[in-house]
């Protein structure tokens, strides 16, 4: 069945209706009794700490946290994601055409959808399974000689079934398949030769394996030992796959499996010399460009409306292209500048005609993006790219307390609690009132005391963003009357203090510990596939020290994650 | 391994109009001798209209008496074909809500985790269990599927994740929901083989070895793994064997699917406002076939972010930023709501949300019964949503129940309940009674400090 030419582009579009910018007016008894988090977010997750325990100012992590810690993340099974699906499917059966049918959604959590815990199951998710099963095989069917040599022959030799089965088992599996499995296999292909024929017995074998649960499921049972009570090392094939899916969002290849079989990756020079090999590879940027659109929750992009009277240039096309270039700009970000700073204090930006003018610069001839010096008293890095602060906002409006919460939720790790029910939106100007900045209008109802309590923290680092309007453009005014951009920091472990519009602030992220221990955590959230409560953070504490000995270099946080205790082993499993 | 049922042959074909006047739809069907006794001989059908941003309070309900009222402003030009199978429940509160001790994500989740739940929530931004929707169409077809799809949910924009979530499975995980036409016609039609064929056998013999040695791997597996895990792969293994029996179902109505029209292209973008409606209709002309076919008997249809174009409202105009803005200003306390001209196209969305309504009305009452009734009359229709108002207030939920369901309900009227304290029956009363008409026997759904039994005065 072909893909629904743009319908496809319906299964993501955002349902972009803003958040109003509510006040925290409730009924409740005064700060005192607001939820607030110890400073640096004080997330211990599983680790079994206190989540008030003092910070390493070095990792950002918990001091207490020591090398005596059970370091393990549990596993919990993981289903392909559509996107693992898809491309696991295409590795399996090289030089054979399908199409690939769009499957229900994935469900997130907190933007990420490797999170095992909210995966579901639905009628409408088996059936696609089904179908696109059958697809495949008739496909395969179609070309007997690009799945197996001795299948296409006329006629296949007797050995043929049981060779053919046990080979695409242990590629369909990502591991050599147990006796028993084999057997069971084995006893479906024959059943199904002396019913229907050998052709017929080959589509019904990939029918059924492609439904199977090692081939959807990454199943992690590791090489269980009497003398590790505490945690469990993966097997060679579980790692793999673990690398693979990480790193290129699909099966592991054969070079891979080899290394796999052989042991290699029982070695940590092992895990690093094929995770320097497939980081090397073009189809690490997919897999980092998957991560970074979850994390930084571009999704936000997916449905950018903006006022046609306050913005009467922005039109879809615009919509498009800060979406590209945000994407491309968070891949420069990441291979070509390199840094964790960089993202902070880069003062470049993709740009064509259309988006020039939002970012101030003279326009290039074209409509293609190229990547050009922007202002550096205007622009740092991620924080003024202006697809993001124009999903980050209204219609016509900005929002400081959406852009307050991406920074605090996503850089920081220190999520704010809802607003209390029953919070009314902000009230708006009305007609015949003075004019207002946002931030003015805000500030009437944020300051009380019952909403201060959040708001403190969250619109510290909003109103930071008030020189960019609602597409990301600068702005010296806001409604006539001049910006005001100062912000401040609390209740951090090493960023607290008053600084003064974005740029500024991005200085200070590219040099705060904190941030880099939530980078890193939101990396092993996503690569084993945990909730935050889920999540050690005392198995992170390598890894930084990794990182930091870097010199915080991008892509190296990456070969830190998968060489530590705690991407290569799991917790022991409870019967 | 079961074999299809032979069907026998029939003296009367009846070819019927889906579409409504002058369409060549070519949906023909007729009833097969019961193949389960055990059921009345025409099945009951829910369906669930969702459309968001609550109602204009003022201009939403019937004036007159309960049996003899004439329709407020946003139903009168759409709805008065159908009056007589219109029950009106004015006065129903999401009461669950109120005593929820998880607090929402933001104001909208707050809604839309409780409109179809009537349950606590487990975290910000999910509810703990299913929706009455999935409630239903999962406990009717548990044991032996009744039909070849348990429920369909059909959206004209998605609504599988996020604040607009409004379907939720099991363990409150949002449901998936097919936005495009044809991979929705596809997944009720297709595959639909001719009953009297013989690779069809063969085909049929396949299926049931691949579904039983899959599902047969998952138990293999499932003792393996850590006591979190295996509820995961028991599910799966549990949908394969649902799967298996859905295929294996025989018909209970031949039937021949209804043409494609359009599904597979567009002139324009699918995403456009334009769009919109032609999707919302495709939607609603796949739900009425589905159900006449008897393929299944629970859909859910969700309206969400009708494009303000549709309504002629540009954002940033008449005092507001969008027309979510205009929504919430607009509304009983909001301070336009005196204001002729920016109530004006929230008018028109409520309206435009009743056309729709009226057509899925007049497609499930095109389709006739063998008791001389239609479709609609054995169907119940519930228009509903996340909102009481345009503001963000939960209570007076603007909701109404249209079809006979089968003598379930006595319609045509308008029943004002009564609010000691300001207070009516909650909505979860309701999804019990939606229960009960589906054959299901409970006395409380969801939270049950809020659900003591079913909702009093749908029939007389």
């Amino acid at each position: 069945m072909p893909q629904p030419h743009a319908l496809s582009r319906l299964k993501g579009l955002g349902l972009g209706i803003a958040l109003g910018a509510s006040a925290c007016t409730a009924s409740i008894d005064g700060p005192d009794s607001l939820p607030t988090s110890a400073p640096g977010g004080g997330r211990s997750g599983a680790s079994g700490l206190d989540p008030n325990a003092p910070l390493d100012p070095n990792t950002g992590i918990p001091i207490a946290c020591d090398q005596s810690q059970v370091l393990a993340a549990p596993a919990p099974i993981l289903r392909l994601t559509n996107r693992e699906y898809r491309n696991t499917l295409a590795d399996l059966f090289p030089g054979i055409d399908f199409d690939v049918a769009p499957l229900a959604t994935d469900n997130k959590d907190n933007g990420f959808d490797t999170t095992g815990s909210a995966q579901s199951i639905s009628a409408s998710l088996i059936e696609g399974y089904h179908g696109q099963a059958s697809r495949v095989a008739s496909a395969v069917v179609a070309n007997l000689a690009a799945f197996s040599t001795c299948a296409a022959m006329t006629p296949p030799p007797s050995s043929c079934g049981a060779e053919l089965v046990s080979t695409f088992a242990a590629r369909a599996y990502r591991r050599p398949a147990t006796t028993e499995e084999l057997s069971r296999l084995t006893a479906l292909f024959s059943s199904s030769e002396a019913s229907w024929g050998f052709t017929k017995a080959v589509e019904v074998t990939i029918r059924a394996v492609l439904q199977s649960p090692a081939f959807l499921y990454r199943v992690e049972l590791g090489r269980p030992a009497a003398d590790q009570p505490d945690t469990t090392p993966l097997t060679g094939p579980e790692l793999a796959s673990r690398l693979s899916y990480l790193l290129w969002d699909s099966m592991p290849d054969a070079t891979l499996m080899d290394a796999a079989g052989r042991g290699s990756l029982d070695t940590t020079d092992g895990v690093v010399t094929e995770a320097r090999r497939l980081l090397a590879h073009p189809r690490a940027r997919a897999a980092v460009a998957t991560f970074q659109s979850q994390w930084l929750r571009f999704e936000k992009m997916d449905n950018l409306k903006k006022s046609a009277a306050a913005f009467p240039a922005f039109a879809p096309s615009t919509a498009q292209a800060l979406a590209d270039s945000a994407a491309r700009y968070v891949d420069y970000l990441f291979w070509e500048r390199g840094t964790l700073a960089g993202f902070f204090t880069d003062t470049k930006a993709f740009v064509n005609r259309e988006l020039a003018p939002i970012y101030g610069v003279s326009a290039p001839a074209s409509s293609e993006l190229s990547l050009v010096d922007v202002n550096p008293s205007q622009r740092a890095g991620l924080l003024t790219q202006a697809g993001l602060l124009a999903g980050f906002a209204h219609e016509t409006a900005d929002a400081p307390v959406l852009r307050g919460v991406l920074v605090l939720s996503r850089l920081l790790c220190d999520t704010p609690p809802p607003p209390p029910p029953g919070t009314p939106a902000a009230p708006e100007a009305k007609p015949g009132d003075a004019p207002m900045t946002t931030r003015q209008r805000l500030e009437v109802t944020h300051v009380k005391p019952e909403c201060n309590g959040c708001h403190a923290s969250i619109d510290g680092i909003g109103y930071a963003f008030s020189n960019y309007d609602a597409i990301g453009a600068w702005r010296d005014s806001d409604n006539g009357l001049p910006v005001n951009a100062a912000g401040v920091l609390t209740n951090t472990l090493d960023l607290d203090g008053t600084f003064d519009g974005t740029v500024a602030l991005g200085a200070k992220l590219a040099q705060s510990v904190q941030v880099k221990a939530c980078v890193t955590e939101q990396w092993y959230r996503y690569a084993l596939g945990v909730g935050e409560e889920q999540l050690n953070t005392c198995a992170l504490k390598s890894t930084i020290e990794h990182f930091n000995a870097s010199g915080n270099k991008l892509p190296e946080l990456l070969v830190a994650l998968v060489s530590s205790e705690a991407f290569r082993r799991r917790s022991v499993i409870t019967q | 391994m079961k074999s299809l049922r032979s069907l026998t042959t029939l003296n009367r074909r009846r070819l019927l109009q889906v579409l409504g006047a002058g369409a060549a739809t070519g949906l023909w069907r007729e009833a097969l001798p019961d193949a389960r006794a055990a059921e009345p001989e025409i099945p009951r059908r829910l369906v669930f209209f969702y459309t968001q941003q609550g109602t204009l309070r003022d201009l939403w309900a019937p004036t007159g008496t309960e049996t003899d009222f004439a329709l407020g402003e946003l139903h009168k030009d759409s709805l008065e074909a159908h009056q007589q199978k219109l029950l009106f429940l004015d006065g129903l509160d999401m009461r669950s809500n109120d005593v929820d001790p998880t607090q929402p994500a933001n104001a909208h989740y707050g809604g839309t985790t409780h409109s179809l739940t009537g349950v606590n929530r487990k975290s910000g931004t999910l509810p703990s269990r299913y929706s009455i929707d999935q409630f239903i169409a999962s406990e009717i077809n548990k044991g032996t599927p009744l039909t070849k799809v348990p429920s369909l949910e059909l959206a004209v924009r998605d609504v599988s994740f996020g604040e607009w979530a409004l379907s939720f499975g099991e363990t409150g995980a949002p449901m998936p929901f097919e936005t495009d036409p044809g991979a929705a016609y596809d997944r009720v039609f297709g595959g639909f083989v001719p009953p009297d064929d013989g690779a069809a056998q063969a085909r049929a013999a396949q299926d049931e070895a691949v579904l039983g040695w899959a599902a047969g791997e998952f138990d293999a597996m499932t003792p393996k793994l850590g006591k979190e895990d295996r509820s995961k792969l028991a599910a799966h293994a549990a949908a394969l064997r649902d799967l298996q029996a859905r295929l294996n179902l025989a018909p209970t109505v031949a039937c021949s699917p209804p043409t494609r029209e359009g599904e597979d292209s567009y002139a324009g973008d699918w995403g456009d406002s334009s769009a919109y409606p032609v999707i919302a209709d495709m939607h609603m002309r796949l739900a009425a076939a589905s159900l006449a076919c008897d393929l299944t008997r629970v859909v859910t249809i969700a309206l969400p972010e009708l494009p303000s174009e549709l309504v002629g409202y540009t954002p940033g105009a008449l005092g507001a930023s969008d027309l979510h803005d205009l929504v919430h200003k607009t509304a009983e306390n909001g301070q336009l709501k005196d204001d002729a001209d920016a109530v004006l196209p929230i008018k028109r969305y409520h309206q435009l949300h009743s056309k729709q309504f009226a057509t899925l009305l007049a497609l499930l009452d095109g389709v006739p019964e063998s008791d001389g009734g239609s479709l609609l009359d054995h169907t119940l229709v519930l228009w509903c949503g996340q909102l009481g108002s345009g503001s963000h207030d939960l209570g007076q939920l603007p909701w109404i129940l249209a079809g006979g369901g089968g003598g379930f309900v006595t319609p045509g009227r308008h029943v004002k309940y009564a609010r000691p304290n300001n207070q009516g029956p909650s909505h979860n009363d309701l999804f019990v009674s939606l229960a009960n008409y589906m054959g299901l026997p409970i006395t409380s759904f969801g939270n049950a400090e809020v659900s003591k039994g079913p909702l009093t005065r749908l029939s007389v």
